[in-house]
């Protein structure tokens, strides 16, 4: 199945991964369109962390085969693995600043990776790329120690779309904020999303995120995708796990 | 990756005309974002310089995907300055006023040379006093937490004391074993170069026995412990800080100075001078065989000589040294610990500061006792 016409940017097939003996996926099936956002859901240990790292190449499956931007993740060479990155941004969990830089030298990080930019021209480039994301001028010699969680998903939202990447990865973008910061960074991410044109994979367990954001909803349970569908129709699927996720949201669910 | 290329209506162009008014507009045509135009800034910034000479106008209506790196380039090529006659789509008008909000900052990222030079000496001055004032702060506080405990007799971590003696202690005794012995070699055989030269091999004893017990035993501890247990207390309180343990155990009602500096400050002070013991034994042992080996004096001459002509009292002084720098050590290493911030390089800064802190502090009463106590067992 393709999505939208036109290719698939991301493609999982017949993927299976153990974990210490512990089967986590078996004969797991998924394709990612082009600029639509997807989101993944599923209970704690459902593999939905162990999914992201596969397509991200961090892991390799025992079984099936991920490719992601036309790449096999298993035979990804480490030059290779560079030009692909430029392409890709990733938000983690935690936000994964690195802790010895300035939330300024955090964001030109992949740049200068890259080798895309001139020194010269950075600071702008830096800055406004910070400031899109909500972080003040004034915060971005701060290091990350010093900054809010919410400051955190920002500076690291900043980070991951600073070389306009076509596909943006992120686990649990809400994770950890209250609800005002969460609805801002929701709203932050639509705006990107809509400005750079991105592709979004999201593992979340937030509904907001999950409404105001997801195209479609894939829902890891039992070791595989049961079912990839607009929200819409995912609240109202017949599934343990659905049942219980959408518990007490059903009756304003469209 | 078929992503990468650009088809040519994607590419990113400057062109000039003129207007049915005579003036003179710039259009922009393509995409400039970064992902396009990464491979030629400096050719596409002149382009935009030279016209920006020219002309009065600009029409950025043309263009498609322009973002902070494109931006960046026509920010410059306008000297930060907005052009009075600017048409763009209406999507685009956020990048330029968030340059322009940055040109209203004057962000400063870097200061010059001189400037951080001589601030970076102040700081470094202003620093060195407030450490020196936290130390003994960090002092005071655990001595009033030993005496509170010791006058209820509730509370004491024996635990954490018997843990930090076995640390420091125990653990301890393999390294400072090897190199009290080695060093005992070295010194012996060095002296007893130059004492044989002039006739003085006999004074072998007074000149090994003095070193050993009086400076090198306790010395050789003391930097061993500091490299050793220093780093790790460090690391453990530093890490405990970042990860909140510190403020879980203030939440608990329990001092941290009580429960984690006053067990290492009682754990150091007893367990550094049984190392200085067990270094001088070592070293007495080295030497004895360096004697026996360079000089021919039998081993048991060698410590007959010994406990013949070094008094007790250099020992005793030796391993009063030992306690006085165990509880330097522990000291400044917690205090350093309570100041590591959760980065990874606080953590290795901390660290290095404290070991150096350490060392330096236990010269310097080093140096200081050998003055005061110069008369004492000579």
């Amino acid at each position: 199945m393709t999505v939208g016409g036109s290719s698939p940017i991301i493609a999982v097939e017949g993927l299976q991964t153990d974990y210490d003996g512990v089967l986590i996926h078996r004969d797991l099936n998924l394709q990612v369109g082009r600029g639509e956002t997807l989101a993944i859901i599923g209970g704690s240990g459902s593999g939905k962390s162990t999914l992201l790292k596969l397509m991200l190449g961090l892991m390799q499956p025992n079984r099936g085969t991920v490719r992601v931007l036309d790449c096999d993740m298993a035979t990804l060479t480490v030059a290779r693995r560079k030009q692909w990155a430029a392409h890709c941004g990733v938000v983690f969990q935690g936000g994964a600043l690195f802790s010895a830089l300035s939330v300024f030298d955090n964001v030109a990080v992949p740049v200068r990776e890259a080798h895309w930019w001139p020194e010269e021209f950075l600071q702008e480039l830096v800055l406004v790329t910070l400031q899109s994301t909500g972080i003040d001028l004034d915060d971005a010699r701060k290091l990350p120690a010093e900054l809010s969680g919410g400051m955190v998903k920002r500076v690291a939202l900043a980070r991951a779309v600073v070389l306009k990447p076509e596909l943006l990865f992120m686990d649990e973008p809400t994770a950890g904020l209250d609800p005002e910061q969460c609805h801002a960074v929701v709203g932050l991410i639509a705006r990107l999303t809509q400005a750079f044109g991105l592709t979004v994979v999201m593992v979340t367990h937030d509904v907001e995120a999950l409404r105001a954001l997801a195209d479609r909803v894939a829902v890891l349970a039992d070791q595989r995708i049961v079912v990839t569908a607009p929200l819409a129709e995912v609240m109202h699927f017949e599934h343990p796990f659905v049942r219980h996720f959408f518990d007490g949201y059903g009756h304003h669910g469209e | 990756m078929a992503a990468v290329m650009t088809p040519d209506e994607d590419t990113a162009a400057v062109a000039c005309r003129a207007d049915t008014d005579g003036g003179r507009r710039v259009m922009l045509y393509g995409r400039w974002d970064i992902r396009a135009i990464h491979q030629r800034p400096h050719e596409l910034l002149s382009c935009l310089r030279s016209a920006a000479t020219r002309a009065t106008r600009w029409d950025l209506t043309q263009v498609r995907d322009l973002d902070a790196a494109g931006a960046t380039l026509l920010w410059r090529a306008w000297q930060r300055v907005r052009p009075a006659q600017l048409q763009m789509r209406a999507e685009d008008a956020w990048v330029f006023d968030n340059l322009a909000r940055q040109s209203a900052a004057a962000v400063q990222l870097r200061r010059t040379g001189l400037r951080r030079l001589v601030s970076q000496l102040g700081r470094s001055a202003a620093e060195c006093l407030s450490h020196s004032a936290g130390i003994l702060s960090l002092l005071g506080a655990a001595a009033l937490d030993s005496v509170a405990m010791l006058r209820t007799l509730k509370d004491i971590p024996r635990r954490e004391i018997t843990a930090t003696i076995f640390r420091t202690g125990a653990q301890a005794l393999a390294i400072s074993g090897l190199v009290g012995f080695l060093i005992g070699i070295v010194l012996c055989y060095l002296s007893g170069q130059q004492l044989r030269d002039i006739g003085a091999e006999s004074y072998v004893e007074n000149l090994v026995g003095f070193a050993v017990f009086r400076e090198l035993g306790p010395m050789l501890a003391a930097v061993l412990n500091a490299g050793r247990s220093g780093s790790a207390i460090t690391a453990q309180i530093g890490v405990m800080r970042v990860t909140e343990e510190l403020a879980a155990l203030s939440v608990l009602g329990i001092s941290p100075v009580r429960r984690l500096v006053v067990p290492r400050l009682i754990g150091q002070v007893v367990a550094l001078p049984l190392v200085v013991v067990w270094t001088d034994l070592a070293a007495i042992i080295g030497a004895m065989l360096g004697a026996h080996l360079q000089l021919g004096i039998a081993p048991g001459d060698f410590l007959r000589g010994i406990v013949r002509v070094i008094p007790l009292s250099n020992m005793l002084f030796g391993i009063g040294k030992g306690a006085l720098f165990g509880a330097a050590v522990a000291l400044i290493s917690c205090y350093y610990g309570f100041r590591i911030r959760p980065d990874s390089a606080s953590l290795a800064a901390g660290t290095t500061q404290a070991v150096v802190t350490a060392l330096t502090t236990v010269l310097i009463i080093d140096a200081v006792l050998a003055i005061a106590f110069s008369q004492v067992g000579m």
